[in-house]
């Protein structure tokens, strides 16, 4: 049982560069009063513990094995890099999530894995630990898993109706940059699982919003040549009811944030993804294909979290977050704040008459602010005092908004200058009248 | 003005039935402005000077209280009534009672947006303290296996012990298990079978009984943080100081 401790060192290190950490979307299993076996799902998902990182731990996230027959350059766990190789057994596995859950530490499982031997028998040892739980522990908390790329589609098929998530990290925004850093992988080998997930989501009942748009992506390879499709009792086990997420690596490879979040719009209309994490990329290999050693790039992740939060909440599309021919998005300047300064002829808004599209895009005002903002109107009170109480954040909204006609701040008329009193960034020069500029402090 | 003094009863809902009691007095008495006390709440010091009118417990006269509250704001409201009084703002019980004049005085369609009025905006923020440190500690608990039990001492600022159980009892139906909020020295016992609710417990389990699973949580915690991007301020925000004596990775 002592080298449980080392395995799980190991294994929990080496999967700790997946952002992912969801346990969210999934049904009220388990959530009856009195169920049977052990734990519950709860909808809304539940952050455990918070890492030194500051991010939060939720599932136990581990790979089953480091032994990778792969040498993605990007990967700690690549074949040429001489690291110690070990593996769980599924009872080792199995004993350590219901021990770690029984005493609330977790939410559930997160299964990952290194490639050992081919994709069909490492999918095959993760599904044998989800059953496990499943199946013989009576396990219903949360479980995530990987799908291996390459591997059989009735493998990964059988494994999502134990899993409530499952997902395939895209890992690089492009398919010439997959070519060079992970040469084992290809873009069908990750678009082929996910369509497939979809497909068996959609089939088991699942519904996906109507796409307004179309993406350009050049129509991907599918694999739909899989066999007849298994399936234990449907009623018992949805397939993947949390759906699919995926994952792409910032900064090891030169694409802009104008392709990756054209990427990450793609694959949430085409595939119906859940989320797309974004991972700032550390350098781990010492490899002449990557960047060298530097400061994980922080900010560049944060914003385009934001850009994809605006994507998915804010019904903004991706072509109208990259103006003209900017490539990526500012450092300085949150994306919709950006966007407001672009579009500036629609400001200020007027928080008494201004319908719920419109207040999505003051800055400062997010969804739920939004729809407190619609409440109090319908209510009948709505003035800057009770904006403030709806949770706003003013420092931002208070010069793109009025109320009743009244402004809280005097909307400066040139962008410039209120892009300065949103930033810490110097004054840039404003052509032709610097001299006359006159700061409103 | 009066001072009322309500009876801390029904621990399992926080002493609220005690609390609608009083309240009903005071409509009774048609006092506009009254003060409430809770009696013999545990974590209280006692009551220094006891001018005030005692209120004994009724169930029918609370009962009628929450159905009024119910029948004219719904689940909604209700809910944000309990949290509210679950809370640890001060004043709460004062609050609370315009609240619920407001309310009964009818005229506000969707009295929870009304945030514009003073009461209602301090009763749907002491109620939101309540709910978000609930959710909270449904993370953030942790549980010391001691022979065959499952224990997990807590020390919150809200009385959230009983918006905690039903979640408990759902995920872990099948071990027994004891929440101790040590603050207000209450405990929520689970055998199984049966959930009880008891004041006044003292006695603790030790908490370092279960070394070989804390080592192991200890272990993989510190191996899942990316040290390159190490960020203490974001963590205290997420776990401030506070809460952080119960739990192992903290120590």
């Amino acid at each position: 049982m002592k080298d449980i401790a080392w395995k799980l060192s190991i294994l929990g290190d080496a999967a700790k560069y997946d952002a992912s950490c969801a346990s969210s979307g999934s049904t009220g299993r388990g959530t009856a009063a009195a169920p049977g076996g052990v734990g519950s799902a709860a909808p809304s998902g539940i952050c455990h513990a918070w890492g030194t990182d500051g991010r939060c731990i939720s599932l136990l996230k581990v790979l089953l094995t480091n032994v990778c027959v792969y040498d993605c350059a990007y990967c700690i766990n690549r074949r040429s890099n001489d690291v110690p190789r070990v593996s769980f057994s599924v009872t080792e596995l199995v004993d350590l999530t219901i021990g770690f859950y029984r005493r609330n530490y977790i939410e559930g499982l997160f299964l990952s894995s290194g490639i050992a031997g081919d994709p069909d028998h490492t999918m095959a040892r993760m599904l044998a630990v989800v059953k496990n739980l499943r199946s013989e522990r009576g396990f219903n908390g949360y479980i995530h898993v990987k799908a291996i790329p390459g591997a059989s589609a009735r493998l990964i098929q059988e494994t999502g109706y134990y899993a409530d998530r499952m997902s395939v990290n895209i890992e690089l925004p492009s398919e010439e940059s997959l070519r060079i850093l992970a040469p084992e992988k290809s873009r069908s080998s990750v678009l082929g699982p996910m369509a497939l997930m979809d497909d068996l989501s959609l089939s088991g009942g699942g519904k996906r919003l109507p796409s307004p748009y179309r993406i350009d992506e050049r129509a991907p390879d599918m694999v739909r040549d899989y066999p007849v499709p298994y399936r234990p009792s449907r009623s018992a086990h949805p397939f993947i009811p949390a759906g699919q997420s995926t994952q792409m690596i910032v900064g090891a490879s030169p694409e802009s944030d104008s392709r990756i979040i054209r990427l990450a719009e793609g694959l949430y209309r085409r595939f119906g993804l859940k989320r797309v994490y974004y991972s700032a990329y550390i350098p781990v290999n010492c490899d002449p294909r990557l960047p060298g050693a530097g400061k994980p790039p922080l900010k560049r992740e944060h914003r385009l979290y934001q850009a994809d939060w605006l994507l998915r909440f804010y019904r903004f599309r991706a072509e109208e977050l990259f103006s003209g021919d900017r490539g990526n998005l500012e450092e300085d300047l949150d994306p919709k704040t950006a966007w407001a300064l672009a579009n500036y002829g629609l400001y200020p808004v007027d928080m008494r008459k201004a319908d719920y599209d419109t207040l999505l895009r003051v800055p400062g005002i997010g969804v739920i602010s939004a729809r407190r903002i619609m409440d109090a109107r319908r209510a009948g009170g709505l003035n800057f005092d009770a904006l403030k109480k709806t949770g706003v954040v003013m420092k931002r909204a208070k010069f793109f908004i009025t109320c009743g006609g009244r402004a809280y701040e005097p909307f400066p008329d040139n962008p410039l200058v209120l892009r300065n009193l949103l930033t810490d960034a110097p004054l840039p020069t404003l052509p032709g009248r610097s001299s006359q500029l006159e700061l409103p402090f | 003005m009066t001072v009322l003094m309500y009876p801390y009863e029904h621990p399992e809902e926080g002493g609220l039935s005690g609390y609608l009691s009083a309240v009903f007095e005071a409509y009774r008495l048609k006092l506009r402005q009254p003060r409430f006390r809770c009696l013999r709440a545990p974590e209280q010091e006692p009551e220094l000077f006891n001018s005030g009118l005692t209120v004994p417990l009724s169930e029918e006269r609370a009962e009628r209280v929450a159905r009024g509250v119910m029948r004219r704001g719904g689940d909604e409201v209700w809910k944000t009534v309990l949290r509210a009084f679950l809370s640890d703002a001060g004043g709460r019980e004062d609050m609370l009672y315009l609240f619920i004049r407001r309310l009964m005085d009818g005229g506000e369609a969707e009295l929870l947006h009304r945030l514009d009025l003073p009461e209602v905006a301090a009763v749907v923020r002491a109620a939101g303290r309540t709910a978000r440190e609930a959710q909270k500690f449904l993370g953030i608990l942790r549980f010391v296996k001691y022979a065959d039990i499952y224990y997990a001492p807590m020390e919150p600022e809200c009385r959230i012990l009983p918006l905690t159980a039903a979640h408990f009892r759902a995920r872990f139906a099948d071990q027994a298990w004891i929440i101790h909020d040590l603050r207000r020295k209450e405990a929520l016992f689970w055998n199984k079978r049966d959930l009880t609710f008891e004041t006044g417990v003292t006695a603790r389990a030790p908490e370092d009984e279960d070394a070989f699973f804390q080592g192991l949580w200890k272990s993989y915690f510190t191996a899942a943080a990316l040290a390159e991007r190490r960020n203490l301020n974001l963590q205290r925000n997420f776990v401030p100081l506070k809460y952080r004596s119960h739990m192992p990775e903290m120590q």
